[in-house]
């Protein structure tokens, strides 16, 4: 990764904002709605569903829950998470969407699953595929043009959307928090993502949102495709060149999936002021963000312009 | 300006086909261009101002009143707009009916929403037998679309129904949802006897206290009903005491059957204590 440089300085609470950018890419997305019949089992069968999700390098998928459920917002009128899931294409993203609610969903205790986007033209299946499992048992109900399916199983019955749909979607929005030590990189990324889970159409895949080990593309060995971003690594400081200041102890980076480019710039705007809220005299020296350049990626998140 | 309605003459004594009158058609016209379409009787044609008093102003809507249950197949194959039927309409009420949305209040007679497709019939009022039932010739009954009757409906209700949901606050007669291949029916009120009979698949919910379990209803036991939640959240758009029905049972029975035709549908039985 590189950072771009302008002459604009631009500080929030003493933190300065560096002139630099965000380079993401296009990405297919969904969302689903997970109910049971509590919220805690709810949140069960989301956050299995979306566990090892933290990136298509090697995840398959990047996953996680956007928010939770009233019981008036969900078609069945229980307790429940938006879920979403993005990945390269729309093959792996079905292929994700199907074993995941198989194995994470289907078989979690009074969950029900269903399309949590409106139709589109291309349909990821789930109770399309998932009714096999009723072994000819299965049956379907149509309501409002829509198709559900009711599989019998052991605790009562699992009932699913036939499809959802998949979206264009976005991946890889990021920032980067510069601070001088670990523990206040931290906090201030604790607070970012406390205030980003109120912003509908995103997730921050990463464990508890957060990145400790943001990557660059390529290394020095050749069958890995990305390595550890040395650039801003405070313990190569000495030995390397590199883009922090001479007190810096930690950095940390926050990734964003989303359905659209407002909805991740307004993510990182509510992220970035959130983490500027501990300031300068608490440890926060900079925020910054990962690019290569703007020629791999469409989509550029000027922090300065996120930030207007 | 009122909507523009056709009151029927009391000295038409024939039933009359009025399946032609639908929004669309008069709209645009003139009252005088409307006093000429023809309507087909069960001895020939009558015109429209020989069978009707006509009134008002089709841009503000159609209402069509009878009061003699002579007018047959009233929004019979419409597909879009809305049409208000007031008082006693005769036999095939929104027979073939694709979309847009009908209310009759008052009655109709038999075969009402017979292979209806789509959109909603609204009856606020009785509706005879064989509601949502297949005609003779036919191989299907109610094959898409929302019924919701507040009062009682007869026999047959749901014959061969293949798709839709047909929701009655009130009583049903005999052989409710009989030989049903498939859709939904709801019964607030008392159900007669030999409901599901040789049903295939589909769903009839009804209270508890409503019917006598058929023999050929296999017991399948309480169950927490995910679908009974999921039906009642998506019927409360269209009927608030339907759904209400659901949403306050106190647990759900579930029966499959006919067991002497693969035993694939459900008698939901829904507890009222």
């Amino acid at each position: 990764m590189s950072t771009s440089t302008r002459k604009v300085k631009k500080r929030l609470n003493g933190v300065v904002i560096d002139p630099t950018f965000a380079e993401a890419f296009p990405m297919k997305g969904t969302r689903v709605i997970i109910t049971a019949a509590t919220e805690e089992w709810a949140f069960h069968a989301a956050n299995a569903m979306t566990g090892f999700a933290t990136s298509v390098i090697a995840c398959g998928c990047e996953a996680g829950i956007e928010r939770k459920l009233s019981p008036r917002e969900t078609p069945d009128g229980r307790p429940g998470y938006a879920v979403m899931i993005f990945a390269m294409g729309d093959k792996g993203l079905a292929k994700q969407l199907q074993d995941r609610i198989g194995q994470c969903v289907l078989t979690s205790p009074t969950s029900a699953c269903y399309a949590g986007v409106a139709p589109g033209d291309r349909p990821l299946p789930i109770g399309k595929q998932l009714r096999y499992f009723g072994d000819g048992y299965q049956t379907s109900k149509v309501m409002d043009g829509r198709r559900f399916w009711r599989i019998p199983v052991m605790d009562g019955e699992f009932v699913c959307d036939e499809v959802t749909w998949a979206l264009p979607a976005i991946g890889g929005g990021n920032f980067l928090v510069l601070a001088t030590h670990q523990s206040a990189a931290l906090e201030a990324c604790e607070r970012a993502i406390k205030a980003m889970r109120k912003v509908s159409g995103v997730i921050m895949p990463f464990p508890g949102g957060v990145v400790r080990s943001g990557s660059k593309v390529g290394s020095k060995y050749a069958a890995l495709p990305a390595s550890t971003n040395h650039r801003f690594c405070p313990t190569l400081k000495g030995v390397v060149d590199n883009d922090l200041e001479a007190d810096t102890g930690s950095v940390m980076e926050i990734v964003i999936d989303g359905l659209s480019k407002e909805a991740i710039s307004e993510a990182m705007a509510v992220g970035i002021r959130a983490a500027c809220k501990l300031g300068r005299q608490r440890g926060i020296q900079r925020i910054s963000a990962g690019n290569y350049g703007g020629n791999l990626g469409p989509h550029h998140f000027h922090l300065h312009e996120v930030l207007a | 300006m009122k909507a523009l309605t056709l009151q029927l003459r009391p000295e038409v004594d024939q039933p009359v086909d009025i399946s032609s009158v639908t929004p669309s058609a008069v709209s645009g016209r003139t009252l005088e261009q409307l006093s000429r379409m023809k309507l087909p009787t069960r001895t020939g044609r009558l015109t429209l101002g020989e069978a009707f008093d006509i009134s008002g102003d089709a841009d503000q809507g159609l209402v069509l009143e009878s009061h003699s249950g002579l007018l047959e197949r009233a929004a019979a194959g419409l597909t879009e707009g809305s049409l208000g039927l007031r008082g006693h309409f005769g036999d095939r009420v929104a027979e073939g009916m694709r979309g847009g949305q009908v209310e009759l209040r008052g009655r109709c007679e038999h075969y009402a929403a017979n292979s209806m497709r789509g959109g909603q019939l609204s009856i606020r009022g009785e509706a005879g037998d064989w509601l949502g039932g297949a005609l003779p010739d036919a191989v299907t009954g109610l094959n898409g679309g929302t019924v919701i009757v507040n009062g009682r409906i007869g026999d047959m209700a749901g014959y061969r129904m293949r798709r839709g949901l047909v929701l009655v606050n009130g009583d049903a007669g005999a052989y409710l949802g009989a030989r049903m291949v498939a859709g939904t029916i709801v019964v607030t009120g008392a159900v007669g006897a030999h409901a599901g009979f040789n049903m295939r698949r589909g769903t009839l919910a009804v209270r508890d206290d409503a019917l006598a379990i058929p023999t050929n209803f296999a017991d399948c036991g309480v169950t927490e009903s995910v679908y009974g939640a999921l039906l009642a959240a998506q019927i409360k758009k269209v009927s608030r005491r339907a759904a209400a029905f659901i949403s306050s049972a106190k647990h759900t029975h579930l029966y499959r059957g006919d067991i002497t035709n693969g035993g694939l549908g459900e008698l939901l039985v829904f507890a009222t204590s």
